[in-house]
């Protein structure tokens, strides 16, 4: 029984040992220093003034600039991991072809996420201390972004983002740019064009339970009640397909008009196709998801004359269509919102690499000043980092959608 | 059972893999840094499991919502009530306490599977209550600005003095389930393990042994769940402590050889570790990690460290059969 | 009335394929006293498979949804002789760990081969049916339909045959089914080919009606796990009265108590039954089978 102590002494003093080494050594941090600053804050211009990309910074070296992808390949949202990869994947291919950005040649680096916050957390650090990269793409999900943003603070690493949650662009310090618009523009957008439209008394409102769906069903849910409409909500869990139980609840609720803020487009069809076997003819406005490429190949019988409000509109604009003509062609599919932002991103960070060179700090405040016209529209950011304000209103006809009107134009000005 | 005469249980064994441990973050590629603060946090639920399933042998199915249990009281407490590190993770072995008892005695009267079965459900609901009683818990936008723990006027957000603090939590919790194993209530764990009926004749109240061990998990689960809010990342959300979770500190606690405590942690930090170190493969990669389980738990009958054991022993490999 | 009718249909639906995933469960469980893990993703792959051999392949539906369960068939005998069986003599856990590793394998492997698109299968019947004076989608009447016959040809050929007297024995004693000559192991292969099929089954018949993607199994094995303890962990008939009981339940409860709590309305269930009739409504005393 006595040598019961010895394994708590030995273990203790032992755990000293090292813990004790470390107040000399100098792979130790001090807790008061911040990650890499990464340069300056001056643009990188040679003696005749010309931006140039100088090696130095993280990512930077003589050949290369590398940007990293923190995606949801696998997991829950695997399908718009996939999508990122591809649009991402073209995007590199025709910037590379063309001379790089400042004449590096641009690799992205890809880092699985799981569709999960350690993972995102986990793709984050290898991104920046296994991969060192210059700037990121960031995740589609909010929670995620979330978990990252401490780190992407902490590192001052420069993130553009497509998750949607109002407040992380706020949260992120300066660091984090967005290419989507934030679910308070679009909720708010839904309310305001069935109003214009339906004016209704009733709004009943079906949501995926994560916090996509929730925190754009809160907003539809405040826009609608601050207008004196009367609000009925009804949730699903992301994965459960079988929504007679909602839809039969909200329907003897007896609404004016249907909204969804579905996460996955899948999710959407299903929703769609029972509502019409429930005989429910209730007019439909929704979020982007309505109109991605999955819910058109999935069923677009059921979504005829469903109107969404939308970010990413095919063919709207010329930079659009010549995209979506070479995506066609690359990949024989065509492209939707889930890829479309993050070629967006990538080609913002190009114009503002151009003007600031490969200087961390330069390229933020570039960040804040390039414009672009994207294939999501007229792409500037604004004092927090949200680049992207381009709502649309639109309906399905066929295996498409058209657009009704500008949607920017119901809200209020900023 | 010679418990004590193996030759990795002994005491230095643990010191050893302690030093090791500590020695970690001198080791591993920065970017490994993150992995390993995890791998330590889970290793200290996962210790908790070594407790009731390992020692006791009941099957607990609800590890990942302990621990989501512990990280929302943590988490709650620190953001809106401004509680510090040490009054929050107190907090948490009350939370631990609680669930544990009001679980461990509705459900350990039966015997046979009924645990695994309330567990699952109760891992379930609890999920479902993080992400619905947004009052409380902030629905599925979780919380966020968890305050790092603060020693001396330092700030240890920093995932490499974080590491030490999880390090010294899971430190004092291996010791505690090393002395346990040979006390008086460990031996009765195992003996409940071996046979209830026996057990009970020789005088162990069989109930509240089984209540002690699963409350002892619950604890180390909860405290385990505070020290994930507190560091790494700051934020929880209910997607963290998915059924999933709870199935896969299982996995760590199976493959790391579940009635030893370098076993679980070993268990633990390799699991966390595994689909990082096989980012090389690629999308390939998540399915190769399915496949190693399958082998390792083919091929590895006492988990990683009874195959450790019996290699540094070079004794025949002793059959599984209690 | 309407909607009460709307909502039994696909209630009912929903819980026959939950209760084919939980016979799944149950059969297994029976047989080798361990907790199939990769259940949900039995009927999850097969789906793939049937949705692959349409659209890549272009096969006929019959030909098709033959060729899937004879895949199912030939994975669930190399699920066995792969996985089971090099275990089959170390106790429960091991097993289950490994049935958890084939679970993560199958949705990963699944999202490598077939992609992260979620793939369309239309339905046998399309469109909707007129009963008691409302529509429900003909899909539901299918999976109701299917699954009956299926319960009452499983009732027929476990009852009334040989082998499906020598898979009761191998399942009640296993010892003295070997000692009264029935060879066990060929039985337990029998057992996890009958699993799976009964899993690709629930694919085949949810596929139309969900879509196809690597997450499909997940939440409906959770919930057929549930309705087996509801029903009595370990008996046939108790998993699918329990599923049944489980797929009303949670229609009726989400569509007039709550939807939020949906999902929970099946685990609050299980708790209950856990604490006032553990042996679940149709179960005997399982006792210390483990």
């Amino acid at each position: 029984m006595r040598v019961q102590t010895r394994p708590g002494r030995l273990a203790l003093g032992l755990l000293a040992v090292p813990l004790l080494i470390t107040a000399g050594c100098g792979r130790v941090p001090t807790p008061t220093k911040a990650g890499d600053a990464g340069g300056g804050g001056h643009p990188q211009v040679d003696s005749a003034g010309k931006v140039v990309c100088r090696d130095g910074s993280p990512g930077v070296t003589a050949k290369e600039l590398r940007i990293g992808v923190d995606a949801e390949l696998t997991g829950k949202a695997a399908l718009s991991g996939a999508n990122a990869k591809r649009s991402l994947d073209m995007a590199v291919d025709d910037i590379n072809k063309t001379g790089g950005i400042l004449g590096k040649h641009v690799t992205v680096v890809y880092n699985d996420n799981q569709s999960t916050n350690p993972g995102a957390v986990n793709a984050l650090n290898k991104s920046v201390s296994g991969d060192n990269v210059f700037a990121l793409i960031g995740p589609i999900r909010s929670t995620q972004v979330q978990a990252m943003t401490e780190i992407i603070k902490s590192q001052r690493l420069p993130t553009m983002i497509g998750a949607t949650n109002a407040s992380l662009t706020e949260q992120g310090g300066g660091y984090i740019f967005r290419f989507r618009p934030p679910d308070s523009l679009t909720g708010q957008a839904i309310v305001a064009y069935a109003r214009k439209q339906f004016s209704p008394k009733k709004i009943a409102i079906l949501h995926d339970s994560d916090a996509f769906g929730s925190g754009g069903a809160a907003v539809i849910e405040k826009a609608a009640k601050d207008a004196g409409i009367s609000v009925q909500k009804a949730s699903y869990t992301t994965g459960d397909k079988d929504y007679t139980a909602q839809l039969s609840s909200l329907r003897s609720f007896g609404p004016d008009v249907f909204t969804t803020y579905a996460t996955n487009s899948e999710d959407v069809v299903i929703f769609a196709r029972q509502l019409q076997e429930l005989g429910i003819t209730t007019p439909v406005v929704g979020g982007p998801s309505i109109t991605s490429q999955v819910s058109f190949d999935l069923g677009q019988q059921y979504l005829q004359g469903w109107r969404a409000i939308v970010d990413f509109q095919l063919n709207a604009g010329d930079v659009n269509k010549a995209w979506a003509a070479e995506y066609q062609q690359r990949y024989g599919s065509k492209p939707d919102l889930f890829g479309a932002w993050q070629r967006d991103a990538m080609y913002f960070m190009k114009a503002a690499l151009e003007k600031s060179g490969c200087d961390r700090q330069a390229f933020l405040a570039a960040l804040h000043t390039v414009e672009t016209d994207g294939v999501q529209g007229h792409l500037t950011s604004n004092k927090q980092g949200d680049v992207n304000a381009n709502l649309l209103v639109v309906q399905v006809r066929g295996g498409g959608a058209e657009v009704v009107e500008d949607a920017t134009k119901l809200l209020p000005a900023a | 059972m010679s418990v004590s005469s193996r030759l990795l249980e002994r005491p230095h064994t643990l010191a050893a893999l302690l030093v090791l441990l500590a020695s970690l973050p001198f080791l591993v590629n920065p970017f490994y840094l993150g992995v390993v603060v995890l791998g330590v946090i889970y290793a200290l639920a996962v210790l908790g499991l070594y407790f009731v399933m390992g020692l006791a042998g009941q099957l607990s199915l609800a590890q990942g919502a302990f621990f989501g249990v512990g990280a929302y009281t943590a988490a709650i407490l620190s953001t809106r009530f401004d509680w510090p590190f040490p009054a929050t993770m107190g907090a948490t072995v009350a939370a631990g306490v609680l669930v544990g008892v009001a679980l461990g005695y509705t459900t350990l009267r039966l015997t046979g599977h009924y645990l695994a079965l309330a567990t699952i459900g109760f891992a379930v609901i609890a999920n479902i209550v993080f992400l619905h009683w947004k009052p409380v818990t902030n629905g599925a936008d979780g919380i966020a600005g968890v305050k790092p723990p603060v020693v001396g006027g330092f700030i240890l957000d920093q995932n490499f003095f974080y590491y030490y603090v999880a390090l010294a939590f899971l430190a004092v919790g291996a010791l505690v389930g090393w002395r346990l194993k040979r006390s008086r209530i460990g031996l009765a764990f195992l003996a409940i393990r071996e046979d209830q009926l026996a057990a009970s004749t020789t005088g162990i109240n069989v109930l509240n042994v089984k209540v002690l061990a699963f409350t002892l998990s619950t604890v180390y689960g909860a405290v385990a769940g505070g020290l994930y809010a507190h560091g790494l990342t700051h934020y929880i959300s209910p997607d963290n402590f998915a059924f999933e979770l709870s199935v896969t500190m299982l996995v760590m606690l199976l493959l790391g050889g579940q009635a030893t405590v370098p076993g679980a942690i070993v268990g633990a930090m390799l699991v966390t570790a595994l689909p990082e170190v096989l980012r090389f493969l690629d999308r390939y990669y998540l399915a190769v990690y399915g496949v190693a389980v399958v082998l390792l738990v083919v091929f590895l009958p006492q988990g990683l460290w009874g195959w450790l054991e019996s290699a540094v022993a070079r004794r025949p490999r002793r059959l599984e059969g209690r | 009335m309407d909607v009460v009718v709307q909502l039994g249909v696909a209630g009912l639906a929903i819980g026959m394929i939950y209760a084919l995933v939980a016979l799944g469960f149950v059969l297994i469980f029976n047989a080798v006293n361990v907790v199939n893990f990769a259940q949900g993703d039995l009927a999850m792959f097969p789906a793939f498979v049937l949705a692959f051999l349409l659209t890549s392949s272009r096969l006929p539906l019959p030909v098709a949804i033959v060729g899937t369960l004879l895949f199912a068939v030939v994975f669930g005998l190399v699920f066995n002789r792969l996985v089971y069986h090099p275990l089959r003599n170390r106790s429960f856990v091991p097993v289950i760990i490994a049935t958890i590793g084939v679970s993560v394998f199958l949705k990963n492997i699944a999202l490598v081969l077939f992609g992260a698109d979620p793939r369309r299968i239309d339905p046998l019947i399309h469109g909707v049916v007129r009963i008691f004076g409302t529509t429900v989608n003909a899909q539901y009447l299918v999976i109701i339909g299917v699954t009956v016959v299926l319960l009452v040809a499983q009732y027929l050929v476990f009852d009334r045959t040989m082998i499906g007297k020598q898979l009761q024995t191998t399942a009640q004693n296993r010892e003295m089914a070997a000692l009264l000559g029935i060879r066990t192991d060929r039985m337990i292969a029998v057992t996890f080919a009958y699993s799976a099929l009964l899993g690709a089954v629930a694919g085949i018949l949810v596929a139309p009606l969900f879509g196809v993607t690597p997450e499909l199994g997940t939440l409906i094995a959770l919930k057929a796990f549930a309705a087996t303890v509801i029903g009595g962990f370990g008996s046939v008939p108790g998993a699918v009265l329990g599923a049944v009981f489980l797929g009303l339940t949670e229609i009726f409860g989400a569509a007039y108590v709550s939807s939020d709590y949906k999902d929970a309305f099946a685990f609050v269930i299980l708790i209950a039954v856990l604490l006032l009739r553990p042996q679940g409504f149709f179960g005997e005393k399982v006792g210390q089978k483990a």
